[in-house]
């Protein structure tokens, strides 16, 4: 049994509409305008992944909430998970930009770190 | 000494480039820190021109938030400039009372506002739970508040895009995001990771009949409208939702440029500036989205780079100019006109179109003459086509260059 997906292509501001087949391991593409558009459609099926960048509490007066990502980008499956777990921390200040908040996130080998310096 | 009135990336790099050239510089901000709309803009994808990386808004704006106290800038926080007059005063009230500066040039860098329901007038009670994105960013990104359990985003922006997202992760039920044009607004890139990637459906070419509920919104009716953009009968849609996001544009900020006699412009509701940026009153320049509306914080700052040269250059607007006219399918110019007596160096002419094409050509010409002539892979309103004009360009005797679209055939 094939499945078909559509998905714009984003490698460049054409945009083609991908038409994407797949049929057990086979992974064919339709639609894309030049090859970088057969490589972005393989890794979107395959293992599509994307940087996760939410809040977390902050104990400080000055700040509410901490602007936090992820170093690198996550199995897009896991945005969800890593949610839960950015959801759970309180971080004390202080605080500099690109320091970890999370080490290790899930066991996924990547960080959560912070997007911006809070002072104590 | 020059002021800079707003401390957002704009305003931070127009102090930053000016002080690099020896100027004293004053960088008032009325809000108590520096960054303007960035900090709240938490999503990744900014500096990946300026910087070389891809950054997180809190990250470019403390970047360059190091490089202003690192230079010494003095900065002026917590400060309102009330009035800016003709005669280039700048009254400030902060926090050591109330002052009058006379600087030697006023560099606006004010940003923008956001357009709200009432630029689309829809019908309907004014409810609890009606914001414009931004608002509803800020309250999310900064004072972390849920706005809401169920949203309608109107308008496919890039902002109400993001906010889609962002509302998904802070686990509001996003039901659609509508759009009245046959088009997105937005990136292709945000359609697939802040829509696809959470099933968030984008319904084009429909949009708001009305806006109902008690004290707080229950539900909102769109229907499809026409190429005319009315409603067409029978197509009515009810979602019901407790909360909606206005995401249909930005305006600069013009306010202060009026009390100081700068002319507006119809067409892009900001003021008229030529390639270094400025006003046509000598001393008053504009950079960043208080100019015109950039796609890009990239390329809002590199305005502030142009501006710093032109002060250094000792630049007055005078001499002859030659306006830049937006032909078919161009929305928006900048600049809008180009001081040809004192074009000795290139500079960069940034369009927006009003509508997406592929293949299709961007043509200046003067009088039906050719000035320049180039076919786009893709032309999308979201992304700004930049040209960089050179001096050989032109003869210097055009009246006027229009700029416009000319589609595949």
């Amino acid at each position: 049994m094939s499945k078909v997906i559509t998905l714009t292509c984003i490698v460049c501001p054409v945009g083609c509409d991908l038409e994407i087949v797949i049929d057990g391991d086979d992974v064919k593409v339709f639609g894309n305008r030049c090859p970088q558009g057969q490589d972005y459609a393989v890794k979107e099926i395959r293992s599509p992944e994307r940087i996760l960048t939410t809040t977390c509490k902050i104990l400080s007066k000055k700040e509410r909430r901490l602007p936090v990502k992820t170093e690198k980008p996550i199995p897009k499956d896991k945005i969800f998970e890593v949610m839960k777990e950015i959801n759970r921390l309180e971080v004390e200040p202080p605080i500099k930009r690109g320091d970890p908040v999370i080490r290790n996130v899930l066991g996924l080998g990547i960080d959560v770190v912070a997007t911006r310096s809070v002072s104590s | 000494m020059i002021v800079v009135i707003g401390g957002g990336p704009a305003g931070m790099m127009a102090a930053i480039e000016t002080k690099k050239k020896g100027k004293d510089v004053i960088l008032i901000e009325r809000a108590e820190r520096l960054g303007g709309v960035l900090p709240q803009c938490i999503h990744n994808g900014f500096g990946l021109h300026y910087f070389g990386l891809e950054l997180t808004g809190p990250e470019f704006s403390e970047m360059l938030e190091e490089k202003v106290y690192e230079l010494g800038i003095d900065v002026w926080l917590n400060s309102m400039v009330l009035d800016v007059t003709p005669k280039r005063e700048v009254i400030v009230a902060g926090e050591e009372g109330y002052k009058t500066l006379k600087p030697d040039a006023v560099i606006f860098a004010v940003g923008a506002r956001e357009r709200p329901r009432g630029a689309l007038g829809i019908p309907g009670k004014r409810l609890a739970g009606e914001y414009v994105a931004g608002q509803a960013q800020y309250m999310t990104n900064i004072q972390g508040y849920k706005i809401g359990n169920s949203a309608l985003i109107v308008g496919s922006g890039d902002i109400g895009l993001i906010m889609a997202r962002r509302l998904t992760l802070e686990g509001i039920d996003v039901k659609a995001v509508i759009e009245i044009m046959p088009y997105a607004g937005g990136l292709s890139r945000n359609i697939n990771q802040c829509l696809k990637d959470f099933n968030i459906p984008l319904i084009t070419s429909y949009g708001v009949k009305t806006i109902q509920g008690d004290n707080r919104i229950k539900e909102v009716v769109v229907a499809k409208v026409d190429e005319k953009g009315e409603f067409i009968e029978g197509t009515d849609y009810v979602y019901k939702v407790d909360t909606v996001l206005f995401s249909v544009g930005l305006l600069p900020e013009v306010e202060l440029l009026k009390g100081a006699g700068i002319p507006i412009l119809e067409s892009t509701r900001g003021p008229i500036v030529d390639q270094y940026f400025s006003t046509p009153l000598p001393g008053f320049y504009t950079v960043g989205n208080g100019a015109a509306i950039f796609d890009l914080v990239d390329n809002a700052v590199k305005s502030s780079i142009v501006v710093a040269n032109a002060i250094e250059k000792d630049y007055v607007p005078e001499g002859k100019f030659i306006p830049l006219l937006p032909g078919k399918d161009v929305r928006v110019l900048v600049p809008q006109r180009i001081n040809v007596d004192k074009f000795d160096e290139p500079f960069t002419l940034y369009v927006r179109v009003s509508k997406p094409s592929i293949g299709a050509k961007v043509i200046l010409s003067s009088h039906g003459k050719t000035i320049f002539k180039r076919t786009y892979p893709a032309l999308r309103p979201a992304e700004m086509v930049d040209i960089e004009i050179t001096p050989s360009m032109l003869t210097g005797d055009e009246k006027e260059i229009l700029v416009e679209v000319q589609e595949s055939v």
